[in-house]
């Protein structure tokens, strides 16, 4: 991912870097060049003093020259005067000007200048690396500091685009540590310009939602009542419809089986919406999952029994002495429990076998519940969950259902932090529904660990 | 497999990659170049005109020293107590300066071709 | 002696840094085609750089051997095939680079990925080889002299200006749209692969391993290559004042390989964008 903040500092020190250090250079040639002007100008001056020098042995003694300088005084072939660092040739032509030469293991800078009034040719030079250096040190020190600065310049412009990044930083963080259930407007106090169109949509979003659901619960409450009360008033009207029509006859028969499949979609329906992730976590409790199943495999006995299903459960109350007990909705667990072996009985013909049982397998309380019925072909086991799916196989063995019952069963698995898992059952045929809980203690110790690991 | 033969072998090699094939072993006119005290010894090479020259550039300096000119396209680094050969021409009449990349204020030389 | 620091480490560092800096690009542009998934990983950057630097040690410290060889032309041979190999392996690059082309079966297969990987780990290990050798060379006669604070100076303004150049290289590149970032990109790639092949023929018509042909035009008045931007025209595009038509003529192969590969039609002709 590509990170705003190196992209700011990176680009914005090299541009920096990149002509801080080309104007040094840029200053260093210039003053360089003036440099060797100011060396070349002083050259014409000894050059002057040198050509009118009185050439007697005595007083060139006197005249002390360092070894970075050297000159020579001609008159016509005939050398008057030298310093010791030359050599008895001319040491170039006769022609006025500067130029550059080498001798004596050194490169110079020569200046060849001709005086009339004693008609001298004089002929001055300075050694080229000496006068180099001497002028360097000086540019150098303007240089230096522009190089020691930049990663002052480095540090800084990281801390002020950081510190510029910092209330986009403040939001998203902001933002992470609101809780899911939370539907109140963001409050955020250090807004800048540029935030404050991202704050207003994120907010606008905030309230829609809050609204949305709002509605959503009020239809599933108002559902509830609505359609509840009219088809109790439905059955009361069939039962008393008993006493006047033949129960027995085709007719009547279908007005009942329509309104109980009526009946159940909406329970259905209604408990789909009932389950909403802020009612779970009000509603979330240690459940102990054996005595659930227990008391459900009774209460649903009489189901089986007409289709002459065989229900068995296996497993126990307690795993190596420790309660299998998790951590949830009892009420949603129990719809999804009630869905599962619903489901089960009715994707198996008359005599089948169905088998709940529950485990403990790596730290997680396994719950599987699977029968030797029709089974489910696997290029179809995706899309079972989704709502209103109903597989050809099942309508035309003519089973009853709306589509709703494996939507509700993912749902609350979901709602309970993990996932439905389809697969072919331990019989020749049928299918297996597993679901994996973690244990109410462990939840516990992880649910420490997240709020550590949101506190550091 | 001794020098000269990976030389031809090399040398095929290259030719085929850009299908020029002339590479001549026709004995060439050899100047000397030294280098002493990051000076060119001598500073003005004369070199006749349309003529491919060798330069045997001999390195009496400890350090080593890039012989470089812009103006005849060449670029060498000779090591410290080291010699290098340089390949030029032929050139038109003209003055072709170089310089010591490694010390240029003080090694600076010019190819006259005459 | 700064401004000598500031040229010799300028004109090596410039060369690496732009090739990395494009060679970067393209990966950035390769991985930003597969929406956002990477196809390839950038951790080979930096073992690269370390290969590079430890290559050109050795080679540096066997310099005299190497220069000794072949008639004292050994240098030359190596430097030519190690542009020779470096064009080479830009050429591998664009042809390598998913385009439009095999965008289809190119997915689930991983072999393209890591030939691609091997020729840019060749690439900059070369570039690095080349370049790092002359100044471990430079640096070498330094160390001990008078003026190693100046020269020092200077190379760390050289670096400086030869890294920053490639940073914003890489952010210009990468910041453009994706069409013309492959683009420019594509251009660049053959214009470095034509700069190598003709450094290549340089060099061995300096060893005199092919023949002479005359220069193709002299612009050393217009723009030096001493200059700053003489150095970046170099680095970048391979710019020389006085080249010769055999530089020229391989300038153009190597750039021409580059220029046919799918990539490049899928940077210049291919109407709809790849992504």
């Amino acid at each position: 991912m590509r990170s705003i903040r190196v992209f700011l500092v990176a680009t914005i020190v090299a541009i920096l870097i990149l002509f801080n250090f080309v104007a040094a250079l840029q200053g260093y040639q210039s003053s360089m060049r003036e440099a060797d002007k100011l060396f070349d100008n002083q050259m014409l001056v000894v050059a002057k003093l040198v050509a009118n020098l009185d050439v007697t042995e005595e007083k060139l003694t006197e005249l002390k020259l360092g070894s970075d300088l050297a000159f020579q005084i001609w008159q016509g072939d005939e050398l008057l005067a030298a310093s010791a660092n030359t050599p008895n040739t001319r040491l170039r032509e006769f022609v006025p000007g500067f130029d550059f030469i080498n001798f004596n293991s050194y490169r110079w800078r020569a200046l060849s200048q001709y005086e009339e009034m004693n008609d001298r040719w004089v002929i001055i030079a300075e050694r080229t690396d000496l006068r180099f250096v001497l002028a360097e040190n000086v540019v150098l020190q303007s240089i230096l500091p522009l190089l020691l600065g930049i990663p002052i310049v480095g540090i800084l412009v990281w801390i002020l685009v950081s510190r510029g990044l910092a209330p986009l930083t403040s939001l998203s963080l902001a933002l992470k540590r609101k809780p899911a259930n939370d539907l109140s407007p963001l409050e955020f106090s250090d807004s800048r310009v540029e935030l404050e169109q991202m704050l207003a949509s994120i907010n606008g979003f905030i309230a829609r939602l809050e609204a949305a659901m709002d509605r959503e619960k009020r239809f599933s409450a108002d559902a509830a009542h609505e359609l509840r009360t009219p088809i109790s008033a439905l059955k009361i009207q069939l039962h008393n419809l008993a006493d006047s029509v033949d129960p027995k006859t085709p007719a009547y028969r279908e007005l009942q089986d329509g309104i109980d499949r009526m009946q159940h979609l909406i329970e259905q329906l209604l408990s789909l919406y009932r389950s909403s992730p802020e009612q779970f976590e009000q509603n979330s409790k240690p459940v102990k999952l054996f005595d659930l199943v227990q008391e459900l495999v009774a209460r649903l006995y009489p189901e089986f029994e007409k289709k002459d299903q065989m229900i068995s459960l296996e497993g126990d109350a307690e795993f190596e002495g420790e309660e299998l007990v998790v951590n949830g909705d009892a009420f949603a667990l129990e719809t999804m429990l009630t869905n599962l072996m619903m489901n089960a009985s009715r994707y198996t013909p008359k005599g089948g076998q169905i088998v709940v049982s529950l485990s403990r397998k790596a730290g997680r309380i396994r719950l599987v519940v699977e029968d030797d019925g029709i089974g489910i072909p696997e290029e179809d086991r995706a899309r079972i969950f989704d709502r209103f799916t109903r597989l050809s196989s099942a309508q035309e063995r003519g089973i009853l259902g709306c589509g709703l019952g494996l939507a509700i069963v993912q749902h609350v698995a979901t709602l309970h932090n993990t996932q439905v898992e389809v697969g072919p059952s331990r019989f020749a045929t049928g299918s297996a529904f597993s679901i994996e809980f973690l244990p109410w203690a462990e939840r516990e110790a992880k649910d420490m660990k997240d709020e550590k690991d949101l506190g550091a | 497999m001794n020098k000269s033969k990976v030389r031809i072998l090399l040398s095929q090699l290259f030719l085929c990659l850009i299908l020029v094939t002339n590479s001549s072993y026709a004995a060439v006119p050899e100047i000397e170049l030294r280098i002493r005290d990051h000076l060119f010894f001598p500073s003005t090479l004369e070199i006749p005109a349309n003529q491919k020259v060798k330069i045997r550039i001999f390195n009496e300096d400890p350090t080593p020293e890039e012989f470089e000119s812009f103006e005849l396209n060449r670029e060498k680094i000779i090591v410290g107590n080291g010699q290098a050969v340089v390949f030029i021409g032929p050139l038109e009449p003209g003055e072709y300066p170089f310089f010591g990349e490694f010390y240029p204020k003080t090694a600076q030389g010019v190819v006259v071709v005459k | 002696m700064f401004i000598n620091g500031v040229v010799i480490v300028l004109q090596e560092i410039l060369e690496a840094a732009l090739m990395l800096s494009l060679l970067l690009s393209f990966l950035h542009y390769i991985n930003r085609a597969y929406a956002g998934q990477t196809y390839m990983r950038r951790t080979w950057v930096t073992y690269s750089i370390v290969i590079g630097v430890l290559f050109a040690w050795i080679y540096s410290v066997n310099f005299s051997r190497v220069s000794e060889a072949f008639d004292y032309v050994g240098l030359e041979i190596t430097n030519a095939t190690i542009h020779s190999l470096s064009s080479l392996f830009l050429i591998c690059i664009a042809w390598l680079v998913p385009s439009r082309e095999h965008a289809g079966f190119q997915l689930n297969s991983g072999h393209r990925a890591q030939l691609l990987t091997v020729c840019m780990i060749a690439v900059v290990v070369l570039a690095i080889l080349r370049e790092g050798s002359e100044i471990f060379q430079f640096g070498g006669g330094v160390l001990g002299r008078d003026e190693a604070t100046s020269i020092l100076s200077g190379g760390l303004i050289g670096a400086g200006i030869g890294v920053c150049t490639g940073v914003l290289l890489y952010y210009a590149l990468t910041g453009l749209p994706a069409r013309l970032s492959l683009r420019a990109c594509t251009l660049l790639l053959a214009l470095t692969a034509g700069n190598m092949a003709s450094q290549a023929v340089l060099l061995l018509t300096q060893a005199d391993w092919i023949s002479y042909s005359s220069t193709a035009w002299s612009s050393e008045s217009l723009l030096s290559e001493a200059s700053v931007v003489g150095q970046l025209a170099y680095a970048l595009i391979g710019y020389e004042s006085s080249p010769s038509w055999l530089q020229v003529g391989a300038y153009f192969i190597g750039g021409l390989f580059v220029l046919v590969s799918p990539i490049s039609r899928t940077a210049w002709v291919n109407k709809a964008h790849w992504d």
